[in-house]
């Protein structure tokens, strides 16, 4: 649950978070194809100093860490591996490095881009308005939800459930008091929020406006810019196996 | 017979809040204790601390004397059992004797079939004995929400919130309910925003303002204390103000319901 | 135009066996602000539902007669056209808003119904005003308290602005003094936007005080319709399970016993009743 928390949206108003989040998805699907691309220590680390500034800069560097923390079983299972199969320290950290770099790209973007953002920017790019709604509340209901299970496992807990004891088979049954009564709630929760959004006359019109729109600034164009740049240049490199130095030589 | 104490409990969520701060009371066996205070005020917190799922962050909860940090949920809950706020969340099972016998099976109870029994027949739900937990109507969830935990005959009851969404007739059945299960020499302890409810079925009154008790005594005078009451964001029961107005000064439990009141009034206008 | 006119209603949700509701008339007049009340399971959500369409096009079952919404017949239109004219706030503030912002919800239904932005911006800025919430705008839902979270509710149906706004125990989840809070806003909003209003609740000492008028409703049917005073003193609210306010019970009793008094509704009203009686003397 801890790891979740990295890529959870933060309130804030540094450049990131008011940068378009159809830019930084470019910028942050670039960095992701360049890391499964080019496996070399140095390049990596170029990247992933980059992601660190990003993180500074929206100032989630804390809930990045939360999420690292969460990871790091896996991070160690990556270097385990890698050592098994070639006994080489730098490989080892090379491809965990890459593991943090990919996974850290979701994480900038989702920590610094509000739902309510990526709902609409779905929405701008064609999307239907119906798609991106559903899944920009799917989103806000996430942690409510989670929060549900929460008290439902409270609750068979204090009626005498003990998930920790048991064999295998009898521990998976008793998740069952937790399952089904979050899996009715969410039900008889959606038609209440069906209501709600009935009697808000949604669906009256085939398109809807919108109050805030998202408008591309020259900073969002620079960033998209660079990003397609990269995106190019990363498929150029790799299929026509052209070697730079630093990236992949 | 079970104790519950609290000793300069401290509560902070994982984000820094503080929702307990330096709480200590003590509940004997028997009482009747209503905790109050507005949304926010820790009350939750405090019985899930009272109850182990929650662990205080400073200083400690102790039931018969020992440590919540020592035993296990499960162990607490034989004694001190927990109804929540929304019994539905609750339920999953098939039909209501399976909901009721879920948590005997639990702590391992072998006379089951007697014990659903006795509980379905205490909270008067025997013709739905083979029907589905959902087809209730919402004040027969709450009563076997209680009766699942009755069944395994704890020492205490916690409830949180037992009148959200109950008419009238339903609480009135309500508190005739928790006091026959405090006449068996059970502890209970219900946390509620209303305040007739409580005078009905308390002798005790714990207020909670902002993770702090306020107040903490005979319910008539916690009540009638109309000061007190507001700094902890509560309306007293509609009479007490009225009385106060017409010169009460001291009240008795009885004076927190109509019928005493009727009989003052009678009695002073005859002079 | 009668904001309400509803005429021989009865409505059996499918699967059912008996209807819910059952033979209702009642005529709602403008600047009425009518209490709906009674026993649980009652039929009041439902008569809730049927006023703004949700009953019957989103839960199907057996109409029969009609409700009407200013002329507009609630069965023969669908809830969007109804919605720009009646509102219906729910109990649960959680699941009636969606987004991450007060600010996008209080513009989500002008924004389903086309509006341009600028007409939004405007009724935005008005509805969270005209509820005091202008400060919140920016912040997120989940981070206000559950009174703060009804006036987003409020203020998102009050953007459609409607000039009938029903209220469906709105203080189910809210403690006493964010309550009595939010009925005092209630009534305020009537007396400043000249709306008429229908508010369902059980806790009557805090409104009673408040309405023109009482229905109250028991096993489908309505059995008492009417001032409030007289309503709350009726024999026959009793048999219905519906508490009236302590105060109220309290000098019904003594006029049984003889004593000559007009039925409060509220603690100044009876506090002057009761003095009268007492030749102004004080008890205790």
């Amino acid at each position: 649950m801890m790891a979740l928390e990295g890529f959870r949206f933060r309130r804030g108003e540094s450049f990131i978070h008011r940068s378009d989040p159809r830019a930084k998805f470019l910028l942050s699907f670039a960095f992701m194809m360049m890391a499964i691309a080019f496996v070399k220590l140095e390049f990596l680390l170029l990247i992933f100093t980059i992601q660190i500034a990003i993180l500074a800069n929206g100032r989630c560097l804390k809930d990045w860490l939360r999420s690292l923390k969460g990871l790091i079983p896996l991070i160690i299972l990556i270097i385990a591996a890698q050592l098994l199969v070639s006994w080489s320290w730098v490989s080892a950290a090379t491809y965990s490095l890459r593991f943090v770099v990919i996974t850290s790209t979701m994480s900038w973007f989702l920590l610094t881009t509000s739902p309510d953002d990526l709902g609409l920017s779905l929405e701008q790019v064609g999307l239907p308005s119906d798609i991106s709604f559903a899944f920009t509340m799917a989103i806000r209901f996430v942690p409510v939800i989670s929060q549900e299970f929460q008290s439902v496992y409270d609750a068979q807990r204090s009626r005498g459930l003990e998930l920790e004891k048991g064999s295998f088979i009898q521990r998976i049954r008793k998740y069952v008091p937790i399952i089904v009564p979050v899996f009715i709630e969410t039900i008889r929760r959606t038609y209440e929020i069906a209501d709600a959004m009935e009697v808000r006359a949604f669906g009256a019109k085939p398109k809807r406006t919108r109050l805030n729109t998202l408008i591309m600034r020259p900073s969002d164009w620079a960033i998209s810019l660079i990003a397609v740049l990269l995106l190019v240049g990363t498929v150029c490199l790799y299929l026509f196996n052209i070697k730079v130095p630093l990236i992949n030589v | 017979m079970v104790e519950i104490e609290a000793k300069d409990v401290w509560y902070s969520y994982r984000h820094g809040i503080d929702a307990l701060r330096g709480v200590s009371l003590k509940i004997e066996s028997g009482e009747r204790v209503a905790i109050m205070g507005e949304n926010g005020a820790g009350k939750t917190t405090l019985i899930k601390l009272f109850n182990g799922l929650l662990k205080p962050t400073k200083g400690e909860v102790l039931i018969d004397k020992i440590s919540t940090r020592n035993i296990s949920v499960a162990q607490i809950s034989r004694k001190v059992g927990m109804v929540f706020q929304k019994p539905e969340n609750q339920f999953f099972a098939e039909t209501v004797e399976e909901e009721i016998a879920f948590g005997l099976r639990n702590f391992g109870f072998k006379d089951i079939s007697k014990r659903v029994d006795e509980a379905l027949a205490f909270a008067s739900l025997e013709r739905y004995r083979g029907k589905s937990p959902f087809s209730l109507s919402g004040g027969e969830k709450k009563r076997l929400a209680i009766a699942t935990v009755m069944a395994w005959e704890p020492d205490a009851l916690l409830i949180d919130e037992p009148t959200i969404g109950q008419d009238l007739s339903q609480k009135v059945h309500l508190a005739t309910f928790l006091r026959d299960i405090s006449s068996r020499g059970k502890t209970v302890v219900i946390i509620t925003h209303d305040v007739d409810f409580a005078a009905e079925t308390c002798e005790r009154a714990v207020l909670l303002s902002k993770g702090v008790v306020v107040g903490d005594g005979k319910i008539e005078q916690i009540f009638s204390n109309l000061e007190l009451m507001e700094s902890a964001s509560l309306l007293p029961p509609m009479i007490v103000p009225l009385l106060r107005r017409l010169g009460v000064k001291e009240f008795t439990k009885g004076l927190l319901g109509i019928d005493e009141a009727e009989k003052l009034i009678v009695q002073a206008a005859k002079r | 135009m009668l904001p309400l006119n509803v005429r021989n209603l009865t409505f059996t949700y499918d699967g059912n066996d008996f209807p819910s509701l059952l033979d209702i008339n009642m005529k709602v007049e403008e600047g009425e602000f009518v209490l709906i009340t009674g026993p649980s399971g009652c039929g009041k959500s439902t008569l809730c539902k049927s006023f703004v369409g949700l009953v019957p096009h989103s839960y199907p079952g057996k109409m029969e007669g009609d409700v009407e919404v200013f002329g507009l017949s609630v069965k023969e239109r669908s809830v969007s056209d109804i919605a720009t004219r009646a509102g219906l706030v729910f109990q649960d503030p959680e699941n009636q808003l969606f987004t991450l912002s007060v600010e996008n919800d209080v513009a989500f239904g002008p924004e389903n119904l086309a509006l341009p932005r600028d007409e939004i911006r405007k009724r935005v800025d008005w509805s969270t005003c005209a509820v005091r919430i202008q400060d919140l705008l920016h912040r997120a839902p989940f981070e206000l308290s559950g009174g703060q979270q009804q006036r987003v509710a409020i203020a998102s149906i009050l953007a459609m602005k409607p000039t009938l706004l029903i209220f469906d125990e709105p203080t189910a989840f809210l403690d006493p003094v964010s309550a009595k809070s939010l009925f005092e806003l209630i009534s305020s909003l009537k007396k400043e936007l000249s709306i008429t209003v229908i508010l369902v609740e059980h806790r009557l000492d805090m409104v009673a005080a408040l309405a023109t008028r009482v229905i109250v409703l028991d096993r489908g049917r309505i059995v008492l319709d009417g001032e409030p005073r007289k309503v709350l003193s009726d024999e026959a609210l009793k048999k219905t399970g519906v508490g009236a306010p302590a105060v109220t019970r309290l000098c019904m009793n003594l006029r049984e016993r003889g004593f000559e008094l007009r039925v409060p509704i509220d603690i100044e009203e009876a506090a002057e009743e009761l003095l009268k009686i007492l030749g102004g003397m004080h008890l205790g």
